[in-house]
């Protein structure tokens, strides 16, 4: 009896301590579900399936829009060109951003690290749209500052945004700069969390900076390692706004990737059928991609320590 | 007695009912009109909400609730979208502002109101705009014999030259007829290196409105005549966009127009010689106090047509209050609203109205070539898939400029895509 008692309480206050949980997250959810779990449920289960102008009632066209999608040669440009873009800056905002925590949390005065930590963090909180202005002066072929310098050590200007190839680089280049904090921020947290005792032990083991590393630092940074992974290479796969300001998908169709031949279909053609149709072969891609990371992430991931 | 005093009642009641249901329609209840425009023009919201007080001097029952809506990356075409969205919300302004890159689209998906019949039923309201408009530059507003909006605003492309780099390199603002080997000359004298400083003579007009125009000139255009099939491949626009990649890729005349680069800033700064726009680059003009600045017709390759883009106040069927909506629209076609609302940005449809405003803005130097192309204006070609088709007309021309690409070939591939999209697929 007093174990059955004794087991009600347990219940009743595991059930109201999740219900203040579920409440504090409340808020987040209804504004998830209203603005992004909606809209993706009726874009990939409902829009796809239609011919839709905004204007007059979604009509049913069955699976008209993902034969247009395998059969449009632009499908294959713009998968091309996203899967580029994944392929350049995942390594890049990893291993930079990765290097840079590494070079702030060594030993160095305080104010030095907050000036660093705030520098590199910087361009992640201003307007994308104000900072690609100054970068398309920067990456200007004939006027621009890069090239003016290049000029000076006797180097041939280079074709940033006329050439496809240079122009791929030249939004690989602003969006390290502009995203690489976030990544840094994520690395300079997981290395604060390391445990200062394991670095002293096994320096008195005389462990070197190689072995620290290695050994101790990139092993127990993983569980970040794959956090900035995943999020990066989400991000990535939604590649929009770099291109879509810098080089507005150009030369030609050099930068032009999945989510800005969405936006084109849906706020150039008003097609948002044939819109969605792109955003469901991306929510797949990216689905399959994240699946397949978690499955793996047993593997190499190390929670040990926490 | 007691029928006779029920009776009594009942007439009383239906006579004061009568009265009062008189004096109701009598008195005109108060109508607010929602307007939505495109922010960009000279003025602020608050001096349009000042503009619209002398309309309700003479209309005191209707008030006009101004939305300005920011034009975007894209000008009008994020501009269009935007009032899709407004409309598919449940929140439709009564009118609107349309250029005519949208009048075909917003009549072709039911959305315009015509204004014909509030014309023919209200003539006091119209007044004298259609003696003081050129009729040239309405026609893109009457569709399929209804007029969809009195045009208030235009624009033409003219070609502007920096005078102070003319001079220094010999040269004067060329005579009305110039021709190719014209153009080429002037290229070749005012490509050059200046203290070091790069000088290209000319930006090429990377932008549907812009290039157009240089196609009218050579006898060509974007798409047939009756906005059906795409023109893009045949010979005589092939001619043009050689001309812009040669000049790009093999004289080195042109700079590879980016598209965030303000081409308008470097001819003010020397970067440039010249370039083909409207009116639109004098407010730039005057806000750098820029006076060395002349106009001319655009290179006369084989004819001399100036193409336009006019735009006007259009009326949503939407509107539960279709005739004060139309009064406001027409109104903003009164000299008041024109003289007062587009300040350099435009050029006034009425002529009285542009033989004020434009010599008073002191630049450019032959200002009254803008109203007189008037006589000889053509409309850009905007049929109601005028955005995606123009976003296919620059990325094609992108690939021209920036790849030593076969023009030709790039050509046949844009035509493919534009046709599939004039014809639905």
């Amino acid at each position: 009896m007093g174990s059955f008692v004794a087991g009600n309480l347990r219940k009743h206050r595991h059930f109201r301590d999740n219900l203040t949980g579920y409440l504090f997250i409340l808020p987040a959810l209804l504004t998830f579900l209203v603005f992004i779990g909606g809209p993706i449920v009726a874009s990939v289960f409902f829009l796809d399936f239609c011919k839709y102008n905004i204007l007059t009632p979604p009509v049913y066209v069955g699976l008209r829009n993902f034969l247009k999608l395998f059969s449009d040669p632009m499908s294959s440009t713009v998968f091309l060109n996203t899967f580029k873009f994944v392929a350049i800056l995942v390594p890049l905002h990893v291993v930079i951003g990765l290097l840079l925590a590494l070079g702030v949390c060594r030993k160095i005065a305080s104010p030095l690290k907050y000036y660093y930590r705030t520098a590199i963090y910087f361009p992640v909180v201003v307007t994308v749209s104000a900072v690609t202005i100054i970068w398309t002066y920067f990456f200007n072929f004939d006027f621009g500052v890069i090239n003016y310098f290049l000029n000076l050590v006797g180097i041939q200007s280079v074709p940033w945004l006329k050439s496809g190839d240079w122009a791929l680089v030249a939004v690989a280049i602003f969006s390290v700069w502009k995203g690489v904090g976030s990544s840094f921020i994520f690395f300079v947290i997981g290395l604060q969390n390391i445990p200062d005792s394991y670095m002293e032990a096994a320096k008195i083991d005389g462990a070197n900076w190689f072995h620290l590393f290695f050994k101790i630092k990139l092993p127990l940074l993983t569980p970040t390692m794959f956090l900035v992974l995943t999020t990066i290479l989400i991000n990535c796969f939604q590649i929009f706004d770099e291109p879509f300001l810098i080089t507005n998908g150009g030369p030609g169709t050099s930068t032009r990737t999945i989510a800005l031949q969405i936006y084109e279909q849906a706020f150039r053609s008003y097609d948002m059928g044939y819109a969605s149709s792109f955003a469901a072969v991306l929510f797949a891609i990216v689905l399959a991609i994240t699946v397949i990371q978690f499955s793996f992430q047993k593997k190499w991931v190390n929670y040990d320590y926490e | 007695m007691r029928l006779k005093s029920v009776v009594l009642t009942l007439f009383v009641a239906t006579v004061l009912f009568a009265v009062t249901g008189c004096s109701g329609a009598m008195q005109k209840k108060p109508v607010t009109i929602k307007m939505a425009y495109m922010q960009g023009q000279s003025v602020t919201k608050e001096q349009t909400e000042k503009i619209f007080e002398e309309f309700t001097k003479s209309n005191p029952t209707i008030k006009v609730d101004v939305t300005f809506i920011p034009a975007g990356g894209s000008g009008w075409n994020d501009y269009f979208t935007k009032i899709q969205t407004m409309i598919a919300g449940g929140n439709a302004p009564d009118i609107c502002d349309v250029a005519i890159e949208g009048i075909r689209m917003f009549v072709s998906m039911g959305l315009a109101q015509p204004l014909d019949g509030f014309i023919k039923a209200h003539p006091d309201a119209i007044g004298d705009a259609f003696t003081d408009i050129n009729p040239h530059l309405e026609v893109p507003f009457k569709i399929d014999g209804n007029t969809y909006g009195v045009v208030n605003n235009w624009n033409n492309v003219v070609m502007h030259f920096n005078t102070k780099l003319l001079k220094d390199a010999g040269l004067a603002v060329p005579k009305e007829n110039w021709g190719k080997e014209d153009l080429l000359k002037y290229c070749a004298k005012l490509t050059k290196t200046v203290n070091g400083k790069k000088q290209f003579a000319i930006s090429i007009p990377n932008y549907y409105f812009g290039a157009e125009a240089w196609l009218y000139n050579n006898h060509a255009s974007v798409l047939n005549a009756d906005m059906t099939k795409c023109t893009l491949n045949e010979p005589n626009s092939v001619e043009i966009f050689q001309l812009w990649q040669d000049m790009v890729q093999k004289y080195k005349y042109a700079p590879y127009p980016d598209p965030n680069v303000d081409a308008i800033n470097q001819l003010i700064t020397g970067q440039t010689a010249m370039g083909s726009w409207g009116r639109w680059p004098v407010q730039e003009y005057k806000n750098n106090n820029f006076t060395d600045v002349a106009v001319q017709y655009l290179t006369n390759f084989k004819t001399n047509v100036v193409e336009f883009g006019s735009g006007g106040t259009v009326v949503l069927k939407s509107s539960k209050h279709l005739d004060e909506a139309s009064r406001v629209a027409i109104w903003m076609s009164s000299s008041y609203f024109i003289k007062n609302y587009y300040g350099y940005s435009a050029i006034p449809t009425r002529k009285s109205v542009a033989d004020e405003v434009i010599p008073a803005a002191g630049v450019p130097q032959n200002y009254d070539l803008y109203y007189k192309t008037a006589e000889i204006a053509v409309p850009v070609q905007a049929p109601p898939q005028y955005a995606v088709i123009a976003t296919i007309f620059d990325r094609y021309l992108s690939e021209i400029l920036s790849k030593p690409v076969s023009v030709k070939d790039e050509l046949d591939k844009a035509t493919a895509e534009i046709d599939a999209v004039l014809a639905g697929k």
